[in-house]
């Protein structure tokens, strides 16, 4: 969203597509950069997550469907009702899954915190268990000693799938912390 | 007496200004910035190939991490497009 905002301050109307997992996202991102109310409303198009494991052909078919929202937030249109998030979470946080989860990557986790960052793993609804990747300050200069988030989220949800069959997806958000 | 100071700090940032929209696509040249997650690419290839159809003209930038914003090269490789796409993937 800062890149869209970047280019939009640049007068370059910017449409923006994201999976809708990270709509709570999109809204405090908005509400930080002090973006108008409706700006997520008028300029997010959002698609259904995931969309990592999504074939060429089902990529293709969902862009088809939404195309004609890309093109209303380009040319300023007003936008239409299915252009909301396309699959609500309506499922209740599975404690007990985040908890089995937690134990499974206690390893990993301590084994980031080695390198100065962390893996913390916070909710677990509908199939897709959520948390974040917490970089503080590395023992390296160049990040190379902890893996990149996608290539994190493929390997919790390889560790974590065998025990909890329900589980879809994982998703990390990458968070910086700042040095005291 | 005691005095109490607001520990949140002053700054405010201002309001980004937002673009004024085109009145069509046509004859347009359009940006696509990948930010390089699984999938991004069939996403946005298939979106920049739709807007073509409408007369855009492509080109097409690609951030090196999607956590990050993107570095200057892809901004300044943007700037002379009138729209651009942005995203995705997860």
């Amino acid at each position: 969203m800062r890149d869209a905002v970047t280019l939009e301050a640049l007068g370059i109307p910017t449409a923006i597509i994201v999976n809708d997992v990270f709509e709570p996202i999109a809204h405090a991102t908005s509400a930080l950069l002090r973006l108008p109310d409706d700006y997520v409303a008028k300029n997010v198009v959002w698609l259904p997550h995931p969309t990592s494991n999504l074939t060429d052909e089902r990529a293709a078919a969902l862009i088809d469907d939404r195309i004609d929202a890309i093109r209303d937030v380009l040319l300023g249109r007003t936008r239409v009702a299915a252009l909301a998030p396309a699959v609500p979470r309506t499922g209740a946080p599975d404690r007990e899954s985040l908890e089995t989860a937690r134990a499974i990557v206690h390893g990993l986790a301590e084994s980031l915190r080695a390198d100065g960052a962390d893996l913390v793993l916070s909710d677990f609804a509908e199939g897709t268990l959520a948390g974040e990747l917490r970089i503080g300050e590395l023992t390296c200069d160049d990040g190379s000693c902890i893996m990149p988030t996608d290539a994190l989220e493929r390997m919790v949800e390889a560790m974590v799938r065998p025990k909890i069959a329900s589980l879809r997806s994982v998703t990390l958000r990458e968070i910086r912390l700042i040095p005291d | 007496m005691i005095v109490v100071h607001d520990p949140r700090g002053g700054r405010v940032a201002a309001s980004p200004t937002l673009a004024a929209r085109p009145p069509s696509l046509a004859g347009l040249r359009l940006g696509i910035l990948d930010n390089g997650k699984e999938k991004a690419d069939a996403l946005l290839r298939r979106t920049a190939e739709l807007l073509e159809r409408d007369g855009a003209s492509l080109t097409f930038a690609r951030k090196p991490s999607f956590s990050r914003v993107a570095p200057p090269e892809a901004i300044d490789a943007l700037k002379m497009c009138d729209i651009v796409v942005t995203g995705l993937g997860g």
